[in-house]
């Protein structure tokens, strides 16, 4: 096509000169950086500093000969280079904000939470899925506020006073942000919301519900009751239910003092969990919209007069622990994030992570010897509701431990006899029951996949003298390039064995002693993959889906 | 000198990701040399020539078969003996080296060529290593005879045009790759792996349009990189792909898609066999092998097989009727009505299992699903279908509007690839970083 011209022009050897040094100049910037490291304090916005989110960095792989030969080194070195070459920041954020000027979408979309509704509103996936796709059925939630009510039950025998509290979906409460692809796959059946509601009244159990609160002061609120660019409430929002909260406790018999007249400072410079989505998406150019900081009025309680509260409950509960806190009548806020996942303390506002994640909870000692306990499901968690479940089992077996003479049927246990064959696949008779898992997606005619690192599987077996022999069955759910990390078995908390899992359908078997099953209730957890090293997904793979498939679990004694 | 540069940087190049398999391809390649040395000595259609040849296509095709289908053939052999009560045998695993099937037949290409005296030998091993291991061509071809490239071996051409030209067409590639065929694999990955109970008949024509687009523009964009990058280097490489979505027959899709491959195949494969000449129902037979054969080149498993198998019967319905039948057709049916037959074939060819693809197939025919999916298809995704679908049809657009019928002027080519570029390296950098809010485990 441009043959003949034998003189290219200054602008042709210009225009061609910025192609070539465009493809090399990554790794020419990185070079220089390595060798003359006092660059990048002159040009700061080619480090790499302050890109946004949580990633999984692998450790990089030493240059050992079997390492070499099996090019684990060479792909090491290249992701190394991927993650850290001089101004990728620059890129990512250049290249994001192109591609939303362009199309109004976040740039990886398959791949990213966040997704872009109508006029710019920000919201995360999970909560359209859960809003527009996922239904439950009544009785498969039944379960769940049964043994809800029962720890509320034994709470207040304590003098405990105890709030279910639901936090609103942002999809819910905007449905008119959600973009039409996601709107046309609205599922007419009810929302798990509705029927979960429905089921605490029904039990009796004390509830604050965020979702009416915020849906109804919509409309009037002074700023929007979620920011454009973020997935959490707004301080307004929280302020109105934390109202609420405290109504409950007081009706409880607590003596807590209402938040009334907070000073609402407006701004137009969202920062923290205001903008955590759109910082998630790393772009360019900073948002501007309407946001509301709200700041009560310290009541200055005396240390004595003051109450301790603990939460169980997702990300919503920092504002709350931090808006709560201002109030100064808690000596001490503890946030239990997604109960085990972190223990963060509020002290002055300020919120303190102790520790993560948390290994064990001293129920007695902790969350139950508070004067308040907040258990929070956000709407969209309301499905699956796993931390929270977990919390119920964990003070549930605590309760019937401290007071047996009132056993807890926890339906939270799947009653198994022994020979008998669970199956995890949908249109398989015996199936096992959703109560009964922790970390588990929804049955497919092919298994279940697991989700997250700890999928757990509660049993309450027959009683007996001999050992048990688990069978599990399943393959991985994504197929490992070479050895995969193996499949560590915990039951009741204590290592019981590993398995070796490759892609292919695998069965593994283990032996149990009945002593390590009091109460012949047994909880097999299953590391499958540690958030250090899990097995990678690739292009389309969530990394939620890293881990297994099972099919099949039968529980027998032994023979011998 | 520039030559010695070129062997190094490619040894290092194919070293660096296969470290162990480069010294099976030095040693395999050091025999094929001296096959092909020997070969040339003897007289044309000796014995021994032919002896000589066949030596060097086993060694080759046995090299392919242990690396590439020693484990699929082990595991059917398995399944057929599980049945009659054999214990299975131990199924070999190698990770698949890089470029392994188009280096093989690039090596049977210059043994046969050689025997055919359509080529002379390669006038060192020095020449010969840097046909086999020209780092362009090396992951994904296209495949080139050495008799097409031996001269520009010995002298590369090294004209600011081809610096200029390659460096576009690179570019061209990559954009084809990074900004098409890798953002709409988001799509079409996800649509693929969903289990047939939960796939509904829109999810399922989008996924499967996503990845028509993407297989092509992937696979397309790396014929453009390699081309481009030879072009750079001073080699002009055989062209791969012709508009294949435009073609008025498969016969005509076969003569526009990864051309290298099907004119390697008629060559080396159906013209050996008897070609046209052989009696119809044999020649039909010749034909169904070769797909069946170009199937199991893309991949060691089944559905590639039924793959290449629903291509040779197609092909067969072309020869029997149909090229003659579609004359009364207009020109835009035949390519809309072989579009869809390519599409529908595709299915074969991405899933994994002849039951899912069966699925697959019932979705796109409307079947309702049992289950929910999750699987949105976003404004980006659905805007870079219709890019996709516009830079498919530009030969037809040029023909309609003049103000894209003229080749680019270099500078606005130029501009256009910088533009490209800086959007391909972007998304490139962006692409390896996958963030979460946080861990919610």
């Amino acid at each position: 096509m441009m043959k003949g011209q034998n003189r290219p022009s200054f602008w042709e050897i210009l225009l061609l000169t910025l192609v070539l040094l465009t493809v090399a100049a990554p790794g020419l910037m990185t070079l220089s950086v390595y060798f003359f490291p006092t660059w990048l304090r002159a040009a700061p916005w080619l480090q790499n500093a302050s890109l946004v989110g949580v990633v999984v960095k692998k450790d990089p792989i030493a240059a050992t000969w079997s390492n070499v030969v099996r090019g684990k080194y060479a792909e090491s070195v290249a992701a190394r280079f991927n993650e850290d070459f001089t101004g990728r920041e620059l890129l990512i954020r250049l290249a994001n904000e192109g591609w939303f000027r362009l199309f109004r979408a976040n740039g990886l979309t398959s791949q990213s939470n966040v997704v872009v509704g109508r006029r710019g509103s920000l919201i995360e996936k999970l909560y359209l899925n859960e809003y527009a796709i996922q239904r439950t059925s009544i009785d498969d939630l039944s379960p769940l506020v049964k043994s809800i009510a029962a720890v509320q039950n034994e709470c207040r025998r304590r003098g405990v006073a105890f709030v279910v509290l639901i936090t609103p979906s942002k999809a819910s409460i905007f449905p008119e942000a959600i973009s039409h692809s996601w709107r046309r796959k609205y599922d007419l059946r009810p929302r798990s919301y509705s029927q979960f509601i429905q089921l605490l009244e029904e039990n009796e159990v004390a509830c604050v519900d965020g979702h009416a609160i915020v849906a109804a002061a919509k409309k009037k609120a002074p700023v929007p009751i979620f920011p454009l660019g973020g997935i959490h409430w707004s301080e307004y929002g929280c302020w109105l239910t934390a109202r609420a909260v405290i109504s409950e406790f007081q009706k409880q018999g607590k003596p807590v003092r209402q938040v009334d007249d907070p000073a609402i400072v407006l701004s137009n410079d969202p920062k923290d969990t205001d903008a955590d989505l759109v910082a998630l998406m790393n772009l360019a150019l900073k948002w501007h919209y309407p946001i509301a900081q709200v700041r009560p009025q310290p009541l200055n309680l005396k240390e004595n007069d003051r109450l301790s509260l603990a939460i169980v409950g997702g990300s919503f509960m920092w504002q709350m622990g931090r808006l709560l806190s201002a109030t100064e009548q808690f000596n001490e806020i503890d946030v239990y994030y997604y109960y085990k996942l972190a223990k963060t303390f509020f002290r002055h506002v300020l919120p303190v992570e102790i520790s993560a994640p948390v290994a064990s909870v001293d129920l007695s000692r902790e969350i139950l010897s508070s004067d308040c306990v907040i258990l929070e499901i956000n709407e969209s968690e309301i499905p699956t509701a796993r931390p929270v479940k977990d919390f119920l089992a964990e003070a549930l077996a605590f309760f019937e431990q401290k007071v047996p003479s009132q056993p807890l049927a926890y339906a939270g246990y799947q009653t198994v006899a022994f020979g008998q064959e669970l199956s995890f696949c949908l249109d398989q008779p015996n199936q096992i029951n959703p109560h009964a898992l922790f970390g588990f997606h929804y049955p497919e005619t092919s298994g279940r996949l697991t989700e997250g690192v700890s999928p757990t599987i509660y049993l309450q077996l027959p009683s007996s003298s001999k050992d048990l022999v688990l069978t599990l069955e399943g393959t991985r759910a994504i197929s490992a390039e070479s050895s995969p990390p193996p499949i560590i078995i915990y039951i009741n908390d204590e290592l019981s064995s590993k398995w070796r899992l490759l892609s292919a359908l695998g069965k593994h078997e283990l032996r149990v002693p009945p002593a390590r099953v009091p109460n012949q209730r047994l909880a097999l957890r299953m590391e499958v993959a540690s958030l250090r090293d899990p097995v990678s997904p690739s292009a389309g793979e969530h990394l939620q889906e890293v881990g297994l498939r099972l099919t099949k679990l039968t529980v027998r004694e032994a023979e011998d | 000198m520039r030559r010695s540069v070129l062997l190094f940087s490619s040894l290092i190049f194919y070293a660096w990701a296969e470290p162990v398999f480069i010294w099976v391809v030095l040693f395999s390649a050091l025999m094929d040399y001296q096959l092909g040395r020997q070969i040339s000595r003897w007289p044309a259609r000796t014995w021994s020539r032919r002896l000589a040849v066949f030596a060097g296509v086993v060694s080759n095709l046995g090299l392919l078969m242990i690396i590439k289908y020693g484990a699929f053939l082990i595991s059917n052999i398995n399944v057929l003996g599980g049945t009659l009560g054999v214990p299975p045998l131990p199924a070999p695993s190698f990770l698949l080296p890089l470029g392994i099937s188009f280096i093989v037949f690039e090596k049977i290409t210059y043994l046969v060529d050689l025997e055919r005296a359509v080529a002379r030998p390669a006038p060192s091993f020095f020449d010969y290593l840097n046909y086999v291991f020209l780092f362009p061509k090396l992951l994904a071809g296209p495949i080139v005879k050495y008799h097409e490239i031996a001269d520009q071996l010995r002298q590369p051409s090294h004209r600011y045009e081809d610096l200029r030209d390659g460096s576009i067409r690179f570019v061209q590639g990559l954009a084809k790759k990074v900004l098409l065929a890798d953002p709409l694999a988001l799509y079409a990955d996800p649509a693929f792996n969903l289990s047939v109970p939960s796939l509904d008949p829109a999810t399922a024509w989008l996924g499967l349009v996503a990845f028509t687009w993407q297989i092509y523009f992937d696979f397309s964009g790396y014929s453009d990189m390699a081309i481009g990058m030879a072009r750079i280097l001073g080699f002009r490489l055989r062209e791969n792909f012709n508009h294949p979505y435009l073609a008025t027959s498969l016969s005509d899709f076969w003569r526009r898609w990864h051309i290298s491959l099907s004119s390697w195949i008629k060559e080396y494969l159906y013209i050996p066999l008897g070609g046209n000449r052989v009696s119809t129902p044999r020649s039909y037979a010749n034909l169904c092998l070769c797909f069946l054969l170009s199937g199991l080149w893309h991949g060691a498993s089944w559905n590639f097989v039924i793959w290449g198998c629903s291509h040779g019967v197609i092909l067969m319905a072309d020869r029997a009727f149909w090229l003659e039948w579609q004359k009364r057709l207009p020109r835009w049916v035949n390519t809309g009505l072989t579009f869809v037959l390519v599409m529908m074939t595709w299915v074969f060819f991405r899933c994994d299992t002849f039951s899912h693809a069966l699925g697959f197939l019932r979705a796109l025919g409307g079947a309702k699903p049992s289950e929910p999916n999750f699987l949105v298809m976003e404004r980006d995704t659905l805007a870079l279908l219709l890019i996709g679908a516009l830079v498919v049809l530009l030969p037809l657009l040029r023909k309609r509007l003049p103000l894209l019928a003229a080749p680019l002027r270099p500078i606005p080519a130029l501009s256009l690839a910088l533009l490209l570029l800086l959007c391909s390296v972007g998304r490139v950098a962006a692409a390896t970083f996958h963030p979460f809010l946080y861990f919610r485990f």
